[in-house]
């Protein structure tokens, strides 16, 4: 037997099996975690004494790791759409398209996982009045519009150099909004990372930093998944219709 | 129980099942387009 293609342009640079296994471990850890180890949060005492319990806090520990993971993968998108302008090897527009994929799936939970929280925590799904939510609504819809760029350009040199700056401007606001719930004007959003507050006890950080760990690692798992899956569809692989060009030249 | 625990397992939940449909949606691809192999 010997294979047809080679399965790579190039060396991944982390392996995808220790993705895998961390993101596997990691993450069903993080749940469990979440339930059996980090405290119930508590937002205070009701008129009679008794502990008013925030039970939909442990949203907090999921939610906020698949924000990370989104911008993990839409500045994955964007240092590969870099490299294509500076390389032009397709197999990094490949990987910048699968970034900014990959990010629109983590964000869209983002959003929803957001709303279920705000419904739980505020009573309404939807709070217009949070910096935080607006810019990483901007975000999301400016990625979201990279689609439609890049489905309106025929295949090809052009689309792929549009679709790599599209990609690097959109990495802007990723700091913005890590700033935006700083600068906020309407504290709606809840701030947890910072080091001089006590909103945290040490269960609470380490189920989060484990949510965190896991969510890059499936991240990153994914975005390889997705590049493999998109590379082998651009070459052909598997499907008849495309792909004598290249077989023809083995076979 | 809890107030508010409904919301907790609705995210748990709509987080999981999207990961497994994407994720099976990947393999399906992969598998859609699997390099062939050529007999010597």
């Amino acid at each position: 037997m010997q294979p047809v293609f080679a399965p790579r342009t190039s060396r991944a640079r982390i392996s995808p099996r220790l993705a895998a296994i961390l993101a596997l471990v990691l993450v069903p850890a993080c749940v469990l975690l979440t339930f059996l180890w980090a405290p119930t949060a508590t937002i205070g005492l009701t008129g009679s004494g008794e502990t008013q319990w925030d039970f939909a806090q442990k949203i907090f520990y999921i939610h906020v790791p698949i924000a990370f993971a989104a911008y993990l993968c839409f500045a994955a998108g964007a240092w590969n759409g870099l490299l294509y302008l500076l390389k032009e090897r397709d197999d990094y527009d490949i990987r910048s398209y699968s970034g900014v994929h990959s990010g629109m799936v983590f964000g869209t939970l983002v959003l929803m996982t957001g709303s279920i929280w705000a419904k739980a925590a505020w009573g309404v799904w939807w709070q217009w009045g949070d910096r935080q939510l607006l810019v990483f609504l901007t975000l999301y819809l400016f990625y979201g519009a990279y689609f439609i760029l890049r489905f309106s350009l025929e295949p090809g040199r052009a689309r792929n150099r549009a679709s790599a700056i599209y990609a690097i401007l959109g990495v802007a606001l990723v700091p913005l909004s890590f700033l935006a719930i700083r600068i906020a004007d309407t504290l709606i959003h809840p701030i947890v990372l910072t080091s001089d507050g006590d909103r945290l006890t040490g269960p609470m950080w380490g189920t989060f930093a484990v949510g965190v760990a896991g969510f890059a690692a499936l991240a990153i798992w994914m975005l390889q998944l997705e590049t493999t899956a998109k590379l082998r569809a651009m070459r052909g692989y598997g499907a008849d219709e495309e792909a004598p060009a290249v077989e023809a030249s083995h076979a | 129980m809890h107030e508010g625990w409904e919301y907790v397992v609705a995210t748990y939940g709509l987080i999981t099942l999207t990961l497994v449909i994407w994720f099976w949606m990947i393999l399906a691809k992969l598998a859609r387009h699997r390099p062939r192999q050529l007999d010597d």
